[in-house]
């Protein structure tokens, strides 16, 4: 065969390919048009079923219209109805949930669990946790050390939705479980739905080896408001080898408010922690809302790190007629010091103020 | 003797030349393949994408949207509301104004009673144009700063951005973009679900003219009226979305555009931020960001996330286009020189031994290969070296597969995200994908080459003016349409 003669036959494989393509494109539309009003036609009536109940119309007969809808019908409006179970609350939900499991929703979910298709897997494990199902939890913790990077974020995110603190331990130990583990913020988000009840779990986490069970433990003491744990978290704070699990034991501690974290969040104040930690730490103490931290937090103001003096004039902000006195004190120039800390300090004072006057103005208009 | 030499010679490059169309257009077709294996794995997995869950959790990470602006008045006000309406926990949106001329100020003073805030500003990465003043809404709860600033070009604004931010995630967009409700969720979602390793992620740039506008968002997608915009919304579509999903797929990723980009703001001070002295800016970045991390042999990931989108408006004039691609290949001739020595490095992985050999040969000298096949095959006709029949088929099989490709490209998005629904819509992108090859590619390649020059030249950088003809804030189609 000649080049030329190459040429000619890809020319023709071209032009068939090509409209090969047309036709493909086209059908492949017409067909998808088709589908989805098929879709909508056997979904119409099912959906206005679905709303009235979310609606809170909790008809026990439009239930049981809902529970005898043919498959393929509820296959229409299997999705809306999902979703819609991820928006109601109270007795609508209540009543959704009763549809799904008289349709064996929870059954068909709990043995597809297993199936080889992780998006089987991880779509199972959803609607498991849609629906509060507690008899799957040990089967949704198997699932946090899943080969499929997706299906462990679905199950963890589901455990979280179920509430049980049984799964408080398998969660934490999945942000350090090697080459399979479940990224922190999601599983800190699903401990913290967990409830107060996960408190015991995660305050052992604390002792962990690992850093990131530490961190996370540390995290969600603060979410769940677990005043009671204080006492680790400030152990934490100031003896932690980890800089990131002492950041998020000064962020609890703040997010927790009591009064004896002062002294440990002072001393993580202090110039000789990392920026990062000092920050934290007076973000902190401005939410602790103590004015006996105003002296610490103006004496930062000029600090050389942005990020500290920002925080220290934002947590000043915070500790009533006190800390705005010593930021309006800064703002004149009045601190002591040398000029380079008086003109930072300064600057970040009258940012502060600046930003405290629009918000006032703002909350005087909406009152 | 010479002559028959001559026209050897000239067969031969003819040759050569056919066989590059060839391979250049196999190179697209890998990464639609790519792409295809890509989309189908994202899309079966959006039903429990778990956005609603990241919407309410606490623990997502923030986002600083930057929006760098000059002279956009026409629709800076349209597009600061949809992306103060972005579906997002916690973010705030920094227009930074680089020396407007216009009114671009004044309309958004107008629209949000502005008032001037003392803001401290960290000097983290370097910038040139001083600030003049920071300002956020008086009495209205958004979270909108405005800094105005002596002009020093996108980059300088982007960097000024950069240090006004507050949030540990960046978001770069442009002025004239709109964004999906659900695009800062989407493209965050992989810092959410890789955070340690997921430094930057890239989202989908598509053609804003024709679409219809209402309150700042795209309400129905349409092929723009005009051809021109046409041709690019075919070709954003192999190369944009298509063409970075592939990339992305097998590691590869080189360009997030600066029109809609993710990146960890920590990591961005590593860097220094953008770079003044290079005109694509935007893909410099994410050269160096690979450079960095390479050289200091950390784990990370730069990802492409190809739903939802950010809509632009295209040029719809050949002076507007023949600016922009002068640009864009001129960007890309100085990143290739500035990082030369990243290529065919082991060290520099799939970057160096593949993306970066990959632009050297399919895109930095592309043009000069269109060209060279627009030149030296009419020329070999006129001198003897080729026949009319292989004129003729090296023009079927040339263009033919770059529009088999583009067919390909429109079945794909067909099969996955079909955002054009109607069938004139259809029509339109096929014709264009048609169209495309009779002047639209041959002009696009002579603009290229006269940016490839001017790289050469190093000549004065000319950032030029977009000219926008803005959102209608009814609902009538976009500009340019």
């Amino acid at each position: 065969m000649t080049l030329a003669d190459a040429a000619t036959a890809t020319i023709y494989v071209l032009s068939v390919a090509a409209v090969a393509l047309g036709a493909v494109i086209v059908f492949g539309r017409a067909a998808r048009r088709r589908r989805e009003e098929r879709r909508a036609r056997l979904a119409a009536p099912a959906r206005k079923l679905l709303l009235a109940i979310a609606a809170g119309d909790d008809d026990p007969d439009q239930i049981d219209e809902l529970v005898r809808l043919p498959d393929e019908v509820w296959t229409a409006v299997d999705a809306n109805a999902v979703a819609l179970l991820n928006k109601v609350r109270g007795e609508a939900r209540a009543a959704l949930v009763v549809v799904f499991e008289r349709r064996g929703a929870a059954w068909r979910a709990r043995s597809e669990l297993h199936r080889p298709d992780p998006v089987r897997r991880a779509r199972a494990a959803d609607l498991l946790g849609i629906l509060g199902r507690r008899d799957a939890v040990p089967a949704l913790c198997d699932l946090l050390r899943d080969a499929d990077a997706d299906v462990r974020v679905v199950a963890a995110r589901a455990l979280g939705r179920i509430g049980d603190p049984e799964a408080a331990r398998p969660l934490l130990e999945s942000v350090a479980t090697r080459r399979r583990e479940v990224p922190a913020h999601l599983a800190a988000h699903a401990l913290a739905g967990l409830g107060v009840g996960a408190q015991p779990a995660l305050v052992r986490g604390m002792d962990s080896p690992r850093e990131g069970v530490r961190a996370v433990a540390a995290e969600v003491l603060g979410l769940i408001g677990a005043v009671g744990a204080t006492g680790r978290i400030e152990a934490a704070l100031r003896a932690d080898p980890s800089t990131e699990v002492r950041v998020r034991a000064a962020r609890t501690l703040g997010r927790l408010g009591t009064r004896t974290a002062m002294a440990p969040l002072l001393d993580a104040l202090t110039a000789d922690h990392l920026p990062v930690l000092r920050a934290e730490a007076a973000k902190a103490l401005g939410e602790l809302g103590a004015p006996a931290a105003v002296d610490a937090l103006t004496a930062v103001l000029g600090d050389a790190e942005f990020v500290v003096a920002h925080e220290a004039a934002r947590a000043l902000l915070r500790l009533g007629v006190k800390g705005r006195a010593a930021l309006t004190s800064a703002r004149e120039g009045s601190l002591g010091g040398p000029r380079r800390i008086r003109t930072v300090a300064a600057a970040h004072a009258r940012e502060a103020l600046a930003v405290a006057e629009i918000d006032q103005h703002r909350r005087t208009l909406a009152s | 003797m010479l002559a028959d030499w001559a026209r050897e010679l000239l067969r031969l490059t003819d040759y050569a030349i056919l066989a590059y169309f060839v391979l250049i257009n196999s190179s697209y077709l890998v990464l639609i393949g790519l792409a295809w294996l890509e989309f189908a794995h994202h899309l079966r997995r959006v039903p429990f994408a778990g956005h609603e869950e990241t919407y309410r959790s606490q623990l997502t990470q923030p986002v600083s949207v930057l929006v760098p602006a000059h002279n956009e008045s026409a629709g800076i006000v349209q597009s600061v509301q949809a992306m103060l309406a972005l579906r997002y926990p916690v973010f705030e949106v920094i227009v930074i104004d680089d020396g407007s001329t216009d009114d671009t100020f004044k309309r958004l003073d107008e629209e949000y009673d502005l008032v001037e805030v003392p803001r401290v500003i960290p000097d983290s990465v370097p910038t040139r144009g001083a600030v003049l003043s920071v300002h956020m809404p008086r009495v209205r709860p958004e979270p909108l700063v405005v800094v105005r600033k002596e002009n020093g070009g996108k980059t300088d604004a982007v960097n000024t951005g950069i240090n006004v931010a507050r949030y540990p995630l960046v978001c770069m967009v442009d002025a004239d973009s709109i964004l999906d409700p659900q695009a800062l969720l989407s493209v965050a979602k992989p810092f959410a679900d890789d955070p340690l390793r997921v430094v930057a992620a890239g989202g989908v740039i598509r053609v804003a003219n024709g679409c219809t506008v209402l309150a700042g968002r795209i309400v129905d997608v349409q092929m723009p009226r005009q051809w021109l915009p046409r041709i690019q919304v075919v070709e954003y579509l192999r190369a944009f979305l298509l063409g970075r999903t592939g990339w992305s797929r097998v590691g590869g990723l080189l360009i997030i555009s600066g029109a809609f980009g993710l990146f960890r703001r920590d990591v961005l001070l590593e860097i220094g931020g953008l770079d003044h002295d290079t005109i694509g800016e935007d893909a410099e970045l994410v050269v160096r960001l690979h450079k960095h991390l390479r050289q200091r042999r950390r784990d990370y990931r730069v990802v492409f996330v190809a739903e939802p989108v950010s809509w632009s408006e295209a040029p719809s004039s050949l002076r507007v286009l023949a600016r922009q691609r002068r640009r864009w290949h001129r960007g890309i001739a100085e990143i290739i020189g500035k990082h030369h020595g990243m290529i065919g490095r082991p060290r520099y992985g799939r970057i160096g031994l593949l993306s970066l050999p990959y632009y050297v040969v399919f895109e930095l000298i592309a043009p000069v290969v269109e060209l060279a096949g627009v030149v030296l095959v009419p020329l070999g006709l006129w001198l003897g070296a080729v026949n009319v029949p292989f004129a003729i088929r090296f023009v079927l099989v040339a263009y033919g597969y770059a529009l088999l490709v583009n067919l390909i490209a429109l079945t794909v998005e067909e099969y996955s995200f079909h955002r054009y629904g109607r069938w004139n819509d259809l029509v339109a992108a096929v014709l264009a994908s048609v169209v495309e090859n009779f002047g639209y590619r041959q002009l696009t390649a002579f603009w290229r080459v006269q940016g490839l020059w001017s790289a050469i030249r190093r000549s004065k950088q000319v950032w030029g003016t977009m000219h926008r003809q803005g959102f209608s804030t009814d609902a009538s189609s976009a500009g340019g349409s």
